[in-house]
């Protein structure tokens, strides 16, 4: 047999069957999906989202909010801070964003926990997607106001007053914020919509009926 | 049907399957040429992305680095660069350019010699360069990506968010580094003919080598050859054809086979 045929034979025998392989036994292909072609990475595409941080109502999927989310806001508005691994400005905000809540966490860590602003209390979620669950996986969508799931992406959800009815609404903000903010400026701005949160909150509260929001 | 026709029809069907994602088709792929998964109608991931973000700052992954080398490496083992000349988006952009480097180099002598010149062979170890350095070693190392500054990046990428957005987002700094180096990509199209592939493009920089060893492959009969270098005239790598053996270089496009006057390059399969 020609010595060059056995070459291209191995060789092809060699990446097919790796190939194969990891489509088969792993789950490179969702996490290429659900990594890279899913996200955009406002770092990586060397744009901030313009911005801007207006309450509204329906959910940016128009689907009811998660139960999980009804639940917490029994007890205060909630936190969501969505990354992935690679993001440039997620390691720009995060720092920023603990030092607000005077918390410590790393980067590929998915965790909910109550936490204290004022000594009020607030529902935090740190999701990083490349190692969140499932359900975490899908909220951004929820919230996603541009759709784009870009990252680094914050939501706060509070209550609100709507036509007579006492509803879960919230604020999504992408990014650094506005980018000539400088990172005192960005704690500022962060710090101000939790406490208009908490106000909001504290306001509707008495009027909230979480089942009323229960799929 | 004309060869050349054929390929400018496979090159528009696969411009069009690395656009589904604008009909909501995207998968978990990536694509085995040169495109981006920022562009909003994307349907798979950038192979270069996936390595990087395998070996970011210290981290190894070995899934998200050997799915887009086993992709590349099937299409670069079967048919070795073909890949570049008959599916790569960014080689049709070049080819539809090509025309315009051609006119430069016979209307001014200046340019004469570029892509053409001695020391040009020197040049296109450039790729490997920025394969080894920007794709691996520096998002290794220090997180710095050559996807951070990709002009591919910014034309299917960052340009249509900006146009399909407006007034959701604004550059950063960083884009306007980007956006120089894309006018210097679309410098060096217009004056040498495909000279993103031959000089700087690191998935043309990995599937190279397999040209060496591809089941597909251009041959010539150089006992007969009459060193017309016609071939080499209508080569868009600017590759010595009637010297060639089984050339890195060489993206398959078939030019130099319907070109010799006496059919003497053709198609080899094994």
């Amino acid at each position: 047999m020609n010595k060059k045929f056995l070459v291209q034979i191995i060789a092809l025998l060699l990446v097919s069957t790796s190939l194969s392989y990891m489509f088969v036994e792993t789950d490179v292909y969702e996490e290429t999906y659900s990594r890279i072609v899913s996200v955009i990475c406002l770092s990586c595409i060397k744009l901030n989202r313009i911005y801007s941080a207006d309450y509204q109502f329906d959910t940016a999927n128009g689907k009811m909010h998660p139960d999980f989310i009804i639940e917490d806001l029994k007890e205060g508005p909630v936190f969501l801070s969505f990354r992935t691994d690679v993001c440039e400005y997620c390691d720009d905000m995060e720092p920023l964003i603990m030092e607000i809540f005077n918390i410590s966490f790393e980067k590929e860590d998915v965790f909910s926990e109550p936490l204290y602003f004022n000594d009020e209390k607030i529902s935090f979620y740190h999701i990083n997607k490349d190692h969140a669950n499932q359900d975490l996986k899908t909220l951004q969508p929820f919230y996603d106001i541009d759709g784009d799931n870009a990252v680094p992406m914050f939501t706060i959800i509070t209550l609100g007053y709507d036509k007579g009815i006492i509803k879960p609404q919230f604020i999504t903000f992408y990014g650094i914020l506005e980018i000539t903010y400088t990172d005192e400026q960005r704690i500022d701005e962060i710090t101000n919509h939790v406490v208009d949160s908490l106000k909001l909150y504290s306001e509707n509260r008495p009027g909230f009926i979480p089942e009323e929001f229960k799929k | 049907m004309k060869f050349q026709i054929k390929r400018y029809i496979a090159q528009i069907l696969f411009l069009i399957s690395a656009n589904l994602g604008a009909i909501g088709f995207k998968t978990g792929f990536c694509y085995p040429f040169f495109y981006c998964h920022a562009c909003p109608a994307s349907s798979a991931a950038c192979p270069i992305r996936a390595i990087e973000i395998g070996l970011f700052k210290g981290s190894i992954k070995w899934k998200l680095i050997t799915f887009p080398l086993l992709i590349i490496g099937t299409a670069g083992v079967l048919t070795g660069r073909a890949v570049c000349a008959w599916a790569c988006p960014i080689g049709l952009l070049q080819r539809a350019i090509s025309p315009v480097p051609r006119r430069i180099k016979q209307k001014i002598p200046f340019f004469k010699n570029l892509g053409n010149n001695r020391f040009e062979k020197y040049f296109r170890y450039l790729k490997y360069i920025v394969l080894i350095t920007l794709v691996i070693i520096s998002p290794f190392v220090i997180g710095f990506m050559f996807t951070d500054i990709c002009p591919v990046g910014v034309l299917v990428g960052s340009i249509p968010i900006l146009i399909l957005n407006p007034g959701t987002y604004i550059p950063n700094p960083f884009f306007y580094i980007a956006l120089i180096i894309f006018i210097l990509f679309f410098i060096l199209i217009f004056l040498v003919e495909r000279g993103w592939c031959r000089y700087f493009c690191p998935v043309g920089a990995i599937l190279a080598p397999f040209n060496k060893i591809s089941f597909l492959h251009v041959e010539v009969n150089k006992e007969e050859c009459i060193h017309c270098n016609i071939c080499s005239d209508v080569c868009p790598m600017g590759i010595d054809v009637a010297n060639m053996n089984r050339d890195p270089e060489c993206i398959l496009c078939g030019k130099c086979v319907t070109a010799c006057p006496k059919n003497l390059i053709g198609f080899k399969k094994v």
